[in-house]
């Protein structure tokens, strides 16, 4: 056997990963080894003070949440307790259906009555108040025509109203737009005049200018 | 899993969880060294899994997805916590977290000691690099084998291994003189920023 055994062969042994053969071996070399008995205490008083942290065990966390199932068992026999006596002194099945069947015919029976009696008091009351109310709506119509002519008639004459309104206005705006542009135009034609005037003179004194000088001087007829 | 990535089976997803809680939460727990974090961790690890189901290959063992999916969750986790503290005024490991641990049955002397040792493991192991942290948790605690940790890691055996030795020596140095001494339980009190849940 070599000298000493790797720390690698080591851990392999003290985390039991080494075959039979091995760890005979290494424990073989343990025995007579001193400086390998010294590191491998150390290792394993390291593994040793490791354990002191645990988790908490899933027995613990049962423990815990005991007193949650000790209470949700007490409800369940409450319940299972109840359950039993509510069926015990209860009428059986059969006597529930008999009784159940009894209370559907007089039911129905009832209903079936009522129904022919409300219908029959329907049909009377209708019969006394058809001609009253035959009356009722002819006057009724008639006032409603009368009401919607004099509703049209007043609609009509504010129609027409308005209608005047809006007529004299653009009348109004009419001859308002045709004295502005008759004042304009008597201005541009003011201005026009002025202009051609003006133009008159300036053409009256160039002419006469250009009379002068194409006067002949004069010469002796000597 | 089959079900789950096939036919969005939500009875074989609750099957699923029913088996995988414990284990996973134990993980987390263990790796960010918060019980309460570690639930919630774990919670985030499973709709992680629901929400990339389509993208396992049924070729590949469903343990190793779920348990790369879980690691991830914890990197980004503790990530997270380093960048908060960075940006703190606290001390790292005076936040208030909280130990869970066992005690069954036990006095209240001793159940006070047991908390006392629990939580020396956890800080222990919250002050060891993630690489080695992340080889003791899956080995010690959640008993995967060595092969099965590379698979997992992506790294080869004899690297698991001698991060393991590794990790175990340095826990030694850590934990070997606190456990060692038999504390008085009546004179020790648990410190003001512990909150202790039996």
């Amino acid at each position: 056997m070599k000298t000493h055994p790797n720390a690698e062969e080591w851990m392999s042994f003290l985390y039991q990963e080494t075959s039979s053969d091995q760890t005979s071996e290494l424990d073989a070399h343990l025995r007579q080894c001193a400086e390998c008995q010294r590191q491998v205490a150390q290792w394993r008083g390291s593994m040793a003070s490791l354990e002191a942290w645990k988790m908490p065990s899933a027995a613990r966390r049962q423990r815990r949440a005991a007193p949650v199932l000790q209470w949700a068992a007490a409800a369940a026999v409450v319940l299972a307790v109840g359950f039993g006596v509510g069926r015990m002194t209860s009428p059986s099945s059969a006597r529930l259906q008999q009784l159940e069947m009894s209370l559907r015919a007089e039911m129905e029976t009832k209903l079936a009555a009522g129904r022919a009696e409300m219908a029959a008091s329907l049909d009377r009351r209708n019969a006394e108040m058809a001609p009253a109310v035959q009356a009722a709506a002819g006057e009724a119509a008639k006032r409603e025509a009368e009401a919607l002519l004099v509703k049209f008639a007043k609609s009509l004459d504010g129609q027409r109203e308005a209608d005047r309104d809006a007529f004299v206005a653009a009348l109004r705006n009419l001859e308002e737009r045709r004295a502005t542009e008759f004042a304009t135009l008597r201005k541009d034609l003011d201005t026009l005049a002025v202009n051609a005037d003006d133009g008159l003179s300036r053409t009256h004194e160039t002419l006469m200018e250009l009379a002068s000088m194409a006067q002949p001087p004069a010469t002796d007829p000597r | 899993m089959r079900r789950v990535q096939a036919d969005d089976d939500a009875q074989a997803f609750a099957q699923l969880m029913e088996r995988w809680q414990g284990p996973i939460q134990g993980l987390c727990t263990r790796m960010v060294g918060d019980a309460h974090r570690g639930e919630d961790l774990a919670q985030d690890v499973f709709t992680r899994l629901y929400s990339r189901r389509k993208t396992y290959e049924p070729t590949a063992k469903f343990s190793t997805f779920l348990w790369r999916i879980a690691l991830n969750i914890c990197y980004d986790e503790l990530r997270r916590t380093k960048r908060r503290r960075e940006f703190s005024l606290d001390e790292p490991g005076d936040s208030d977290i909280a130990i869970e641990f066992e005690a069954d049955g036990a006095a209240p002397d001793q159940r006070m000691v047991e908390g006392e040792r629990a939580d020396a493991v956890r800080r222990a192991l919250v002050e060891l690099a993630e690489p080695y942290r992340v080889v003791v948790v899956l080995r010690h605690y959640e008993g995967l084998k060595f092969r099965e940790i590379a698979d997992v890691l992506g790294i080869p055996e004899g690297t698991v291994k001698s991060r393991m030795s590794e990790a175990l020596t340095q826990l030694g140095q850590t934990l070997n003189p606190i456990i060692a001494e038999d504390p008085e339980p009546q004179k020790r009190a648990p410190r003001a920023n512990e909150r202790l849940l039996i």
